[in-house]
């Protein structure tokens, strides 16, 4: 027969405390970056024949210990915001499983046709082999201002969510500018594309003053900016590369590692403003 | 008193002869083969979904025997005419290794094997598969080849807070004209006098990055074959592929 004691009605009550919890309203990282979502779709070419979505062998994941670094020649990124609150960061590069279509194709996943050329490249599932994800997009450098801008261009985690926020693209690209080192270029503005937003929203912000297009004739890709470009950064100046061949080092000197890269030069002066697109292209990778 | 004698007549006799053994270098004194889980070079994912690199240890630091990694997927110690090669010179100041699933093109003035890494840290064993991050490259020419190294730091280690080439001379001084010291010296001077290696220093993380990135990319890229692909339709079209995991639109 159990025996009713204190400590046992102690600790009921401690095991009811907890009770709240469940019911409690989304994790702080839901309402920050969007709630985890399934990716859309993985393409055909992306799961090998076991159905592993093939990691880019270029991903970078930053968090606040360890920051990712963008090179301006690897660019356009991908990014994702994952379950933990870090992002990923992957350049765009051709799959391994993927194909040149010379004339084109038709695409099954949201029935487009593609251009002559395409290539089947890395998308967004390659940095978390195709586990759920936040709100994601793009950081495209802009070589006219040496920046890089950021979007939330994306078709895997942030098309097809009702709940993906031009504040939660504004929460991501405060968290990317501060744990992705953003090299030789400084950080331009973030666009939020209407076309990777929910019908809700979007309409909300047809009717923005602040909406813009990248052809304004054409109406083509609306957007708005949700974050101005960030302050222009001084060049990183590494050292010069070192002249010197091994064969005089000296073994007693234990001097300071020679970078052997060419410093970078000083930042491109911005030619006369020609405006950052709002995305690279029309693919939603 | 008899049997006693002559059984211990038979014992020394049997010790004597087995003495000769012992002057030949029969015994190795370091385990000779080492078959992993699974194949070395093709059998381990290069990287992680946090970002990481697996590197594969082939030789412990502070050792000198030159093991290798074999087609067959097993790590051996290098045979040069008939003896077990060794570096006649002093330790390696760090763990070296390979990326699996990784390759430095001949195409590309590469020498058709794994990409070669330099662990920094306390010895690990042979056969070992370690989670790390990069940190820059130790350029290399030997011989009028490019040979450079992938540094990297384990995550779980001193080291694995190491962001770059900079911040790894700020915080571990020495550790970089060790590393370009020791891989520039170990096979001594040619003929002309001048060290057989040489080196022009070190590359930043992100080109670490690229390079590990581009040897992997390699690999995939050489052994992907049109039997690897999923068909297209008859228009040449692709077929929407269903995945467990994904909302799978456009069904």
């Amino acid at each position: 027969m159990t025996r009713h004691t204190p400590l046992s009605a102690a600790r009921v009550l401690l095991a009811c405390s907890f009770l709240p919890l469940a019911a409690q309203a989304p994790e702080p990282l839901d309402k920050q970056y969007g709630y985890l979502s399934q990716p859309a779709y993985i393409k055909h070419y992306e799961a090998d024949k076991t159905g592993k979505v093939i990691l880019n062998p270029y991903l970078q994941v930053a968090s606040k210990d360890y920051p990712a670094i963008l090179d301006v020649k690897m660019a356009p990124y991908n990014w994702v915001i994952d379950a933990m609150g870090r992002v990923g960061i992957i350049p765009e590069a051709p799959h391994p499983l993927g194909r040149t279509y010379e004339k084109g194709f038709f695409r099954p996943e949201d029935q487009s046709k593609r251009k002559p050329g395409t290539r089947e490249n890395f998308g967004h599932v390659s940095a978390l082999g195709g586990a759920p994800g936040r709100i994601s997009g793009e950081i495209l450098y802009d070589k006219g201002s040496n920046s890089w801008t950021i979007n939330n261009k994306s078709g895997r985690y942030t098309k097809h969510n009702t709940d993906r926020t031009p504040d939660q693209l504004v929460n991501a690209a405060t968290l990317i500018r501060e744990v992705v080192d953003p090299g030789t270029a400084s950080w331009g503005p973030v666009f939020f594309l209407l076309e990777y937003s929910d019908e809700s929203v979007r309409e909300e912000l047809m009717k923005s003053p602040k909406l813009a297009y990248d052809d304004a004739a054409k109406k083509s890709r609306p957007h708005i900016i949700v974050m101005p470009a960030g302050p222009v950064l001084e060049p990183k100046v590494e050292k010069p590369a070192a002249k010197a061949e091994a064969s005089t080092v000296k073994t007693a000197e234990v001097a300071p590692a020679k970078i052997a890269e060419e410093a970078p030069k000083a930042a491109p002066k911005a030619k006369k403003a020609k405006k950052a697109k709002a995305a690279n292209n029309d693919d939603p990778s | 008193m008899k049997t006693r004698l002559i059984t211990s007549l038979g014992f020394a006799l049997a010790l004597s002869a087995m003495l000769p053994l012992a002057g030949q270098g029969l015994v190795t004194p370091v385990v000779s083969v080492v078959k992993g889980e699974k194949h070395f070079k093709t059998g381990y994912d290069p990287i992680n979904v946090d970002g990481t690199i697996n590197a594969i240890i082939e030789i412990p630091a502070g050792t000198t025997a030159k093991i290798e990694t074999l087609d067959n997927g097993t790590m051996e110690l290098e045979q040069k005419d008939g003896a077990p090669r060794f570096v006649k010179y002093l330790g390696y100041p760090a763990n070296y290794g390979l990326v699996p699933r990784s390759v430095l093109l001949k195409s590309k003035g590469g020498d058709g094997d794994p990409l070669d890494v330099i662990v920094l840290g306390p010895a690990l064993p042979t056969g070992t598969i370690v989670k790390c991050r990069p940190i820059g490259v130790l350029t290399l020419v030997d011989n009028g080849e490019l040979d450079d190294k992938i540094i990297l730091a384990p995550v779980n280690s001193v080291f694995g807070s190491i962001k770059g080439i900079e911040e790894l001379d700020k915080k571990f001084p020495g550790v970089t004209g060790i590393l370009q010291t020791w891989f520039t010296s170990y096979k001594g001077y040619g003929k002309d006098g001048k060290l057989q290696l040489s080196s022009k220093g070190f590359k930043s993380r992100s080109a670490a990055i690229k390079v590990i990135g581009d040897a992997v990319l390699d690999y995939e890229m050489s052994v992907s074959t049109d039997a690897d692909r999923r068909a297209l339709d008859e228009k040449g079209n692709p077929f929407l592929y269903r995945w467990p995991g994904a909302k799978n639109k456009g069904e």
